[in-house]
């Protein structure tokens, strides 16, 4: 009985971290950068994204 | 109901009839059978003295079944082979009268019936036949040629120099109970009533059995094999002991009749209750008077469990016994358990369990020791089938001419050890027993109703996100991507997020046999914080021997976490390889889009521990198939 009331916990909890996740965006890789400048609207190559993920797809057939 | 009073026409003594129908009585004063006819009384001969008894009912005994209230008069005492009974002539309140069995404290209340069917002849019927008369259905369960040893008391017909006399016992599967009487020759007598417990009688002036009672006097004599006392704690029920000196094997009834036992045996089986210890046990003052050691074998493994008498003078016999530490509470039953198929398989229904066919054996009794109901004997063998429905088991064993019932209910051995007061810890259960109880049952039923609630609670709150979720699309628009371009980055017209939330990006091109990378940035015009993410469409297709082929996608969706309401803009750098195809690609933005993932997960994650313990119960059931009937084969290379 005492290991059900657990796992009821366990259970209520990671539900409320579904929720959770879902609301706030999960495994999102976002990177934050701040104070972008201004200027970039014109000049936007002058901008370098600090993103860096994985490596991209350079295959095919 | 007080009858009519005379004198004994051989000693003068007064005779007084308790119940005004008797017809035969016996003296008390000479022991002279008494017969009335009309009003002139005559002596037709003289009993002997009865033989010793450890019946707690005597005559005056008071009782009431079913609200009906009955006074014992008189009594029949029968012997045979296995033992012996009592037939207690009772009279009930309204002046009928019936018959109270007294079989070594298995008691059975009937009365004469008159059958609406041919009663078979002793010769025709056979342990198993079933029949049905009045409505009842019986079955033969044991043939008795019983001797008749005495009467006393009142008795609704003259009887008193009997013979041997055949007596067909049977049995219903509702604890109807019927006896066939073929004590008159020519007209066999059907007498159907149940099978009652002790105190379903609510007995009243009841013998009791003091240590200053006469009956006390059966209680012990001295071996004639070793000359060592022996007790007989049950009195005149018991009908075999073994010598706890010698372990010879006494006829309680001709002690001069000894077998030996393999001595040796002594040396190596124990019992760990000891012979003579009281304890309380199902509600019961018990002594522990007999202990036996009987064993299977099956493909040459000898499999040897203990079993223990227990008695109560008044609530008869029940039995524990021990396979490895594995501990039951036996008892006889009184309904006849129903043939029934459960689960695939025979089995027995009995109350209202149905029982699963668990093993089929030939016991064998190695080793005996303390007194016994029943005439043992070391080395005998007896069929037995077991079925089982955890925690009871439904055991029949049995011969030819008699088969018996018990119900075995798995027991906790601490309770042992605290009611017989013995000392130290049971030794710890080897194994899984045929009925033991499955410890992961419950907790596998209380796992799955709390997932079915949780699993409830998440679907709810899903379809609740996906009925609520704004999926507002924020923005929109198409661009062309033309490699070798100098400066390929662009920043997107602002737009506006009307509340907080996550917000999905998606690119969909029409891409074919090439790639496109992007840097994207949702800037904040407001704060100036930028989220950076990037992502690879590729897509790939083509024919090869005959058959087309495809690879990759077109489309690509980008999540950004929650983020507050406020003007933003995209600033998007694709990338392409040198000297692509032109491009033309989508990009769509769209404010708080519920994604189910995470609920995914967690019913996956929740399901885990259910599906845990419901493995575990279902390999202790396989381990306990193992030890059955039914067990799986294994392969050769897993026994070499």
């Amino acid at each position: 009985m005492r290991r059900a009331v657990i796992y009821l916990v366990f259970g209520l909890l990671t539900t409320g971290w579904a929720v959770n996740a879902d609301r706030s965006g999960w495994m999102t890789g976002a990177q934050v950068v701040r104070n972008v400048p201004r200027s970039i609207r014109n000049n936007p190559g002058a901008y370098r994204s600090l993103y860096n993920g994985g490596p991209r797809y350079f295959g095919g057939k | 109901m007080r009858g009519p009073a005379g004198r004994c026409p051989n000693c003068s003594a007064p005779v007084r009839y308790r119940w005004s129908s008797a017809v035969q009585t016996t003296c008390e004063s000479c022991r002279s059978v008494i017969v009335r006819h009309d009003v002139d009384i005559e002596t037709i001969g003289e009993v002997a003295d009865l033989p010793p008894d450890a019946s707690p009912i005597q005559l005056g005994t008071q009782g009431s079944l079913d609200g009906q209230g009955f006074t014992v008069v008189g009594r029949i005492v029968y012997a045979y082979e296995q033992g012996g009974w009592n037939e207690w002539h009772i009279v009930y309140d309204n002046g009928t009268s019936g018959w109270l069995s007294d079989a070594q404290l298995e008691f059975a209340v009937s009365s004469l019936v008159e059958s609406e069917r041919r009663l078979p002849s002793a010769d025709e019927a056979k342990v198993g036949d079933s029949f049905t008369w009045n409505d009842r259905h019986l079955q033969v369960t044991t043939i008795t040629v019983a001797h008749y040893k005495g009467v006393e008391g009142e008795l609704p017909f003259e009887y008193w120099g009997k013979d041997d006399v055949p007596f067909v016992d049977l049995r219903g599967h509702d604890a109807t109970f019927g006896t066939i009487d073929y004590s008159e020759r020519r007209t066999p007598l059907l007498f159907i009533g149940r099978m009652v417990a002790f105190e379903e009688l609510n007995l009243r002036n009841l013998r009791t059995f003091e240590a200053t009672d006469a009956s006390k006097a059966l209680a012990g004599f001295n071996c004639a094999n070793c000359g060592a006392a022996v007790e007989l704690r049950a009195l005149s029920h018991t009908l075999s002991v073994a010598c706890t000196s010698c372990a010879a094997v006494i006829d309680a009834r001709d002690r001069n009749v000894v077998a030996l036992q393999d001595a040796s045996a002594r040396e190596w089986i124990r019992p760990v209750i000891p012979l003579g210890t009281r304890g309380t046990w199902a509600g019961q003052p018990h002594d522990v008077i007999g202990f036996q050691q009987r064993s299977v074998t099956v493909d040459g493994t000898r499999y040897a469990w203990d079993e223990y008498v227990l008695f109560n003078p008044y609530h008869g016999f029940r039995y524990l016994t021990c396979y490895n530490g594995h501990w039951n509470d036996v008892t006889t039953v009184r309904e006849l358990p129903e043939t029934a198929s459960v689960g695939g398989r025979s089995g027995h229904t009995h109350g209202d369990r149905r029982y699963t066919h668990f093993q089929r054996a030939t016991a064998r009794t190695d080793y005996v020791l303390g007194e016994f109901p029943w005439r043992v004997q070391a080395g005998e063998s007896v069929e037995t089938d077991d079925f089982i429905d955890p925690p009871y088991m439904l055991s029949g064993e049995g011969t030819a001419k008699e088969r018996t019932w018990s119900r075995g209910l798995y027991t906790d051995p601490k309770q042992i050890w605290q009611a017989f007061g013995l000392e130290g810890a049971p030794p710890a259960a080897q194994g899984i027993f045929a009925n033991q109880p499955n410890p992961y049952i419950e907790k596998s039923r209380q796992l799955w109703r709390a997932f079915r609630w949780l699993a409830l609670l998440v679907v709810l709150l899903l379809m609740w996100r996906l009925v609520t979720a704004a999926r507002e699309q924020v923005y929109q628009e198409r661009f062309t991507y033309v490699s070798g371009q100098p400066e390929s980055a662009f920043v997107t017209p602002t737009f506006t997020l009307a509340g907080p939330g996550t917000v999905d990006v998606k690119i969909e091109s029409g891409i074919n046999n090439s790639w496109l990378g992007y840097d994207v940035a949702l800037v904040n015009l407001d704060t100036a914080e930028a989220h950076n993410v990037g992502t690879e469409i590729g897509f790939y297709s083509g024919v090869e021997d005959g058959s087309r082929w495809t690879e990759g996608s077109t489309s690509s969706l980008m999540t950004l976490p929650r983020l507050p309401a406020g003007q933003y803009y995209l600033r998007v750098e694709p990338e392409g390889p040198p000297n692509g195809p032109k491009v033309s690609y989508r990009i769509t933005v769209r404010r708080d889009v519920p994604d189910p993932t995470p609920y995914v997960i967690v019913l996956v994650l929740l399901l885990i521990r259910p599906l845990w313990v419901w493995f575990r119960k279902f390999s202790f059931e396989h381990a306990r198939a193992q030890e059955s009937d039914y067990a799986t084969s294994v392969s050769s290379d897993d026994d070499e």
